[in-house]
């Protein structure tokens, strides 16, 4: 990618802010990018990055062989009918996370490789999401989409702000990108209408003013304030059709409007109900090409979670809230196994949601990476020596699944060079990522 | 050339001479010499290309029948002066015009355009409503926002330049629907760096929450670290972390204070210097050290300070850190620190610094058996008041503790009340044994006993003392982490009977001893760590600070420091959160009940805090209202404040959350007309009248810091004495001084000179000049430096041709050939005897001047001729060959350009450029000096300038500008300023002021300022055009 794409209107996006005016010179800011490697009329290539906190059961995180004949270990078992479009990639790692304690300075730059600050400061890095959202992200009307299900931590644990435990994107350094928790705000922000809130009354404002002021000058003046006036009206005119969409060269998405109600406000109760809407929203954002990035923190790594919805196996007759997330994953048994299974089973579903929504000759799980990945190898452990990561999809033709990458005891084998891989798929190329300076060839 | 020929005509006007010139004013300009010589003049040599039909050159002179016609349209007649004056008219192969008919033209068109001039002396001229230009618009938001940092227009399209070549002319500053989207753009991402506050807004050179808290508390760190030193921090282990406990920063710097009380302690007692001078001297807080002073000059007996005074009345300055170290072993016996974590939960701290009182009835005490076959043990204890009182001191249950075995009791002698008793215990007993034995003051004891007592395992000095009682010893062993502190013990406690008067003494010693020398000032880290799971987000323990070193404004200071602190960072809403995620950690692993006390404080003071953030959205509302005024550099007018409250209403309507609603609103005052033009009202009738002060504050401003008026001039303006010539005066001084002016130094020094691009000036061939690159931003900014110095230090406008002295930095100094000292920018004087100084030997213009490859003497002969000079050249002939970008083989760049000069047709004004240009060869094309050129030919630096004088090098064309040139470089200089100070071209009726300016400039050392004021004096600078103004007189 070259330097000026990275530029101010570009950047602000990225954090969310509505700065763009679509109408602008930049003609093709809601088509693609120049330079592309693809042609126009293939449909994008998406990128979800899932994350749940505290790692998995020490045994059962496994899978190998290939294509149909992959075997999965038990945590992956939700995910049997996608083995073919399964990365499992095994012995990645951050060499800053190792530095620090445990859970804050081993979350807080998953997805950055940055190095972290103790001490209740706050400072890590860029994450990969946010890179491509600064970029390539702005193409659409949202650049990136950053939920949660767990509302985030500001307290300090073991000399690291548990901000790190909270948030695995980070849109600065020292700005965690703020989560959207709730469904309903995170389906509006996709698709409420409001490109640019209030700049309609601002103008309007302003053009009284100068009409008034008009009337007290001279005539050569009253000639330069009309040249203002009438660019402020103009303004307001592609205000008003900034609305509807330009159309797109080529490709279009399949569905232009969300086909799902809005969800109610507040924070469904039952967190499997939680994980569910975002989910939907996740697909919906990808379907209607909203954005095309979006990141979606399943729980913390200091998660206080229960799910007394689901039967404990280690204590009959009750759900599995005698612990909550964090702790249950130091017990590493059983009922820990199926808590695995049930983060799983969401990627599952999205994976099945995706693969039932059918865009020209691929279906939406191939042109997304979906990746998973968490904090820690085995809770129990809290070891990160190597990281568990799994990809999914097709990544518009670009990715091979049904595979097992083994990096260990292999030389360079650093996690943010699969960041490097991820963002070349989709055409955002800086020289070096984290402590990566190169991408992983095998994906 | 866009500008109009008045200057040279003006100029060839003046060679008549003064007296001459009135003369002919009077005898020449009627309306009869006009009909009765002039027009016949025309018709012989004029109209037969130049009539009404044929309008050659778009020049009609046929339709000038009359005196009133010629004055309607003088610009005119100030081209036909200039062409005739010149030689260029009539053209060559035509019948050149009889000498007398010349001289009879030349003195009617001067005659009559002087008397016009002085008619019209002082008229405002058609200055048309301006736009801000992209430099201005830049500046007066920094200045607006406080933030150097903004760059809002970087994305802009370049500005126009029109009238004298500046971009500061309405006429040539457009408006598009693109710029005015950018504009909009640009507005809301400024209102991004609005930071929401208490009482209204600030600024923040970042754009997020978290960002603005971290700046928030780093000028509270600042604030601490301007009082206190620092210190390794000490840590504890809480389940295998260590975390910060003291913090580290914000100690109390006890040394520094301690050698200023011992290097000065005569002059304090004896009054040759107050605490105050000394204080400011040695750059120490007077506050505490009086107080220091006064507590180690203080005859009042304190236990603990008794002997620290003893030695300090001893100490030499060298003897400091031994007097600091025993200070610190009481500091460490008095005072500890509490884990600020969870301060609140039952049993857990009261704060961060707390008092230690060792002052106990009884003690048990605790020590390792020493290795060996018959370990000693030694009961010690000192009576401390002269007096013996009566009474007795035990030691009891004297016995040896092994894990995992039966006690073993130790039998003990009776025990005197002060005095030792040596123990052996049992020998050969495994690694961890404890020796454990308890004092205890008898019951019957005095009030007045008080005594030291320790145990030691080796054998105490002969004469026993007071000792640090050490710090205290925390007794509590495993539990949760939840829990609160548990009991403490003493190594060396102060025993003395409850509720007596010795133990109230004490308390107040020890109290004494901690008020003078606290371990810490403030809890300088803020953010504390000191717990696994550390609730307190932010903590604030300065008591200390304030009680000894800050007065009651730092006090204030502080207060709004921390208000804004924790407004910014929303903590008392985070602590909500926080609160429950540590309270569920807990139900798992420890008692949740330890913080259930936190629970309603927590709520409470977040309702509070949602309160205060209701109560500031009004007064943001207001704060935006009072940035409108000053974005708009005027008092609002009736309704308008009114009007943005309706705004903020409206888009609150819309569903906009306020902090959005407040950021549009901010927006809509930066996109404003009144922001983004300099809008003048002008009076109606025809006369010109003055601008009101508000305008003039703004009219100074812009000329001399491209930007808005300060707060100063603002408040001059509303009091309404701005346009008092002497307030005036010293505004102008004052706005010079300032360093902002250096933006009068770039944009009107950098587009006169058009150096204002050479920082990114990309032309230049890398392959010959790879250093370019790296020493082009250098270039220009010298020119910036050099001209900045030259307003501030109010040179001499002469200087700018003959300055002695360079501005250069490390890089640039060494393209010079000079020698500089250090890399930073810096001044270096006696350069002319090398060949540098002035405008004439700048880097910038030298290599802005020429090819990419190689020098181009034309381009640099013509930028002196038109830029220094104000020379009207005419426009080079069509089809002139292009010159090669090197020269050929065996020719000097010189010859090339000699070569192409030669013919006819081009030497008419080569010959009047180059030779300027011949003369600085000796300066390659990227201004290093060179005696030979690219191929290893010699440079020949003699040129026959025009006129005949034959000058060599940069010194001889120097002096001839000098000497020679001197009235024509002065006038060209006041025309640029003039036209750059009025945002318009200089016009006819500007040549009085023009005149007055040379005149001035030619006077004694002819300094800079003096020509400031007569600009910002006269009436063009001061009124404006009546809107109703007719062009003819």
């Amino acid at each position: 990618m070259n330097k000026h794409h990275f530029g101010r209107r570009t950047f602000l996006r990225g954090l969310g802010v509505t700065m763009a005016l679509p109408w602008l010179e930049s003609a093709n800011v809601w088509g693609d990018e120049p330079k592309k490697d693809r042609p126009a009329s293939e449909a994008p290539v998406r990128i979800a990055t899932l994350f749940s906190g505290n790692g998995f059961h020490s045994k059962e995180w496994w899978a190998k062989g290939e294509g149909e004949g992959m075997e999965l270990g038990k945590v992956l078992t939700p995910l049997k009918d996608f083995r073919t479009k399964l990365l499992f990639v095994k012995g990645l790692y951050h060499e800053e996370a190792r530095k620090g304690n445990i859970h804050s300075s081993q979350t807080g730059n998953l997805l950055s490789g940055a190095p972290i600050t103790s001490g209740g400061e706050i400072r890590s890095g860029t994450s990969f999401d946010q890179m491509v959202a600064q970029t390539y992200g702005r193409s659409t009307k949202v650049p990136s989409l950053v939920l949660g299900c767990e509302r985030s931590f500001p307290g300090v644990h073991k000399n690291y702000s548990m901000l790190y435990s909270s948030h695995i994107s980070w849109s600065s350094p020292t700005t965690p990108t703020p989560l959207e928790i709730y469904p309903a705000l995170a389906f509006d922000r996709l698709f409420k209408d409001a490109a640019a809130p209030g700049d309609r009354s601002v103008l309007d404002a302003v053009l009284g003013e100068a009409g008034d002021l008009r009337r007290n000058v001279s005539q050569t003046d009253r000639q330069k304030l009309d040249e203002y006036l009438d660019s402020v009206r103009d303004v307001e005119k592609r205000i008003e059709s900034a609305g509807r969409r330009g159309e797109l060269q080529g490709w279009r998405p399949t569905l232009d409007r969300p086909d799902i109600k809005r969800p109610a406000d507040g924070i469904p109760q039952d967190i499997a109900e939680h994980m569910r809407l975002m989910c939907d929203i996740l697909v919906l954002g990808f379907q209607t090409d909203t954005t095309r990035v979006t990141t979606l923190k399943l729980n913390n790594d200091h998660s206080a979670l229960r799910f007394p919805h689901i039967t404990s196996l280690q204590q009959p007759g009750h759900g599995i809230d005698y612990m909550i997330h964090h702790l249950l994953s130091h017990s590493d048994g059983q009922d820990w196994l199926k808590i695995n299974q049930f983060f799983m089973e969401q990627v599952a579903y999205l994976a099945r949601k995706m693969e039932a929504i059918q865009e020209g000759p691929r279906t939406l799980l191939d042109n997304t990476m979906l990746m998973h990945c968490s904090s820690m190898m085995a809770g129990a452990k809290h070891d990160n020596d190597q990281l568990p990561v799994i990809l999914l999809g097709g990544a518009g033709g670009r990715l091979q699944g049904g595979r097992v990458l083994d990096y260990r005891g292999k030389p360079d084998r650093q996690l943010c060079r699969l960041f490097l891989s991820m963002m070349d798929k989709v055409e955002v190329r800086p020289k070096t990522f984290g402590d990566a300076t190169k991408p992983l060839e095998e994906v | 050339m866009g500008t109009p020929p008045i200057g040279s005509a003006l100029r060839r006007g003046r060679l008549l001479g003064r007296s001459v010139w009135l003369l002919a004013v009077a005898a020449l300009a009627s309306a009869d010499d006009f009909s009765a010589q002039v027009r016949p003049i025309l018709q012989e040599s004029c109209l037969d290309c130049h009539s009404t039909k044929k309008q050659k050159g778009d020049l009609d002179l046929e339709r000038f029948t009359s005196l009133a016609e010629v004055k309607r349209d003088p610009k005119v007649w100030e081209a036909v002066a200039e062409q005739v004056a010149s030689g260029e008219m009539p053209p060559k192969k035509e019948k050149p015009l009889a000498g007398a008919a010349k001289q009879t033209l030349l003195n009617w068109t001067h005659a009559t355009l002087e008397a016009i001039a002085l008619a019209q002396a002082g008229d405002p001229g058609p200055v048309v409503l301006r736009r801000l230009s992209n430099a201005e618009y830049t500046y007066a938001m920094r200045d607006l926002t406080g933030l150097a940092s903004l760059d809002p227009a970087r994305e802009f399209p370049v500005d126009g330049s029109a009238g004298e070549g500046f971009t500061n002319v309405g006429s040539a500053l457009a408006m598009s629907p693109g710029l005015l989207a950018k504009y909009l753009d640009a507005a809301k991402e400024v209102a991004q760096h609005a930071v929401p506050l208490a009482d209204g807004i600030a600024f923040s050179a970042k754009t997020t929450k978290r960002d603005w808290t971290n700046e928030k508390l780093a000028a509270i760190k600042a604030f601490y670290a301007r009082y206190s030193g620092t210190a390794k921090g000490e840590s504890r282990l809480v389940q295998g972390i260590k975390v910060d406990v003291t913090g580290g920063e914000g100690r109390l710097p006890l040394a520094r204070y301690l050698t200023a009380t011992l290097m000065y302690r005569e002059d304090l007692r004896t009054g040759t210097k107050s605490v105050a001078q000394l204080a400011a001297q040695l750059d120490l807080n007077a506050k505490y050290l009086g107080q220091l002073w006064a507590v180690l000059n203080d005859p009042k007996p304190s236990l603990f300070l008794e002997p620290i005074r003893a030695s300090w009345r001893q100490a030499q300055p060298a003897d400091v850190p031994a007097l600091v170290a025993a200070i610190n072993a009481w500091q460490g016996s008095l005072s500890r620190f509490g884990a600020i974590g969870h301060i609140g939960k039952v049993n857990g701290p009261a704060g961060w610094q707390l008092p230690v009182n060792p002052f106990v009835a009884a003690e048990d005490f605790r020590v390792m058996v020493p290795e060996g076959v018959a370990p000693k043990a030694y009961l010690v204890s000192l009576a401390l008041l002269a007096d013996q009182p009566s009474g007795k001191l035990t030691w009891s249950k004297a016995r040896v503790v092994v894990k995992g075995k039966p006690d073993i009791a130790v039998a003990l002698p009776v025990a005197p009340f002060s005095g030792v008793i040596e123990v052996t215990l049992p020998g050969g007993l495994p690694k961890g044994a404890e020796f454990l034995v308890e004092c205890r003051l008898a019951k019957d004891v005095s009030e007045g006993a008080c005594l030291q007592a320790r145990v030691l395992t080796a054998p105490p000095p002969a004469a026993l003392s007071l000792v640090p009682t050490q710090a205290p010893i925390n007794k509590k062993k495993g539990g949760l982490w939840s829990d609160g502190e548990g009991a403490m013990g003493f190594a060396a406690p102060l025993l003395a009977a409850e509720g007596g008067k010795v133990r109230q003494e004490l308390l107040r010693a020890a109290q004494e001893f901690r008020e003078v020398f606290p371990v810490a000032l403030c809890y300088a880290r803020v953010v504390p760590v000191d717990e696994v799971v550390t609730l307190t987000l932010f903590y604030r323990e300065d008591d200390v600070l304030q009680r000894l070193m800050l007065d009651e404004a730092a006090t204030a200071e502080l207060d709004r420091l921390w208000a804004e602190f924790h407004f910014v960072s929303q903590d008392a809403l985070q602590l909500v959160e926080s609160f429950d995620a540590l309270y569920q950690f807990a139900t798992q692993d420890a008692n949740p009940n330890a913080f259930e006390p936190l629970r309603e404080p927590i709520k409470r003071q977040a309702a509070e805090f949602q309160q205060a953030l209701l109560a500031a959205e009004p007064k943001q509302v207001e704060a935006v209202v009072r940035l409108a005024a000053d974005a708009w550099r005027r008092p609002l007018k009736d309704g308008e404040a009114d009007q943005l409250r309706a705004l903020y209403r409206d888009l609150r309507r819309q569903d906009l959350p306020h902090d959005l609603a407040v950021r549009r609103l901010i927006a809509r005052v930066l996109v404003s007309s009144a922001f983004l033009y300099r809008g003048e009202k002008a009076v109606a009738g025809e006369k010109a009248a003055p601008v009101d002060d508000w305008e003039l504050a703004t009219r100074l401003s812009f000329f001399l810091w491209s930007s808005a008026p300060d707060a100063e001039l603002r408040a001059l303006a509303a009091a309404g004495k701005l346009h008092e010539p002497a307030v005036l005066s010293a505004q102008l001084r004052r706005l010079v001084q300032d360093g902002k002016a250096a933006r009068l130094a770039r944009e009107f020094g950098g587009q006169w000179l058009h150096v204002r691009d050479v920082a990114s000036l990309d032309e230049k061939s890398e392959r010959h000049f790879p250093t370019f690159l790296s020493l082009r931003g250098a270039m220009q900014e010298e020119a910036e430096r050099f001209f900045a110095d030259f307003f501030q230090q109010d040179r001499p406008v002469r200087s700018l041709l003959d300055a002695d002295h360079v501005f250069v930095n490390g890089p640039l100094a060494r393209h010079y050939g000079l020698k500089p000292v250090g890399e930073g920018w810096q001044r270096i004087d006696g350069v002319r005897a090398q060949g540098r100084g002035g405008i004439l030997a700048f880097a910038a213009t030298l290599a802005k001047q020429s090819g990419a490859s190689r020098t181009s003497p034309i381009l640099r002969g013509n930028w002196l001729s038109e830029v220094l000079l104000g020379d009207k050249l005419p426009r080079p002939p069509k089809g002139v060959p292009l010159l090669p970008e090197t020269a050929p083989p065996g020719l000097t760049e010189r010859q090339l350009i000699a070569q192409h000069s030669r013919d006819p047709a081009c030497a008419r004004c080569h010959d009047r450029i180059d030779p300027f240009g011949f003369a600085l060869e000796g300066f390659d094309a990227i201004g290093r000096a060179r005696a030979t050129d690219a191929t290893g030919l010699a440079i020949d630096t003699r040129a026959v300038l025009p006129g005949g004088v034959a000058v060599d090098g940069l010194n001889g064309l120097r002096d001839y500008l000098v000497t020679q040139r001197r009235d024509d470089f002065l006038r060209q200089f006041s025309r640029k300023l003039l036209g750059y100070a009025l945002g318009r071209a200089v016009q006819l009726s500007d040549k009085p002021l023009i005149d007055a300016l040379v005149a001035r400039l030619q006077t004694g050392e002819g300094r800079i300022g003096g020509a400031l004021e007569l600009i910002v004096l006269s009436p063009q600078f001061r009124d404006v055009r009546g809107r109703d103004f007719k062009a003819t007189p």
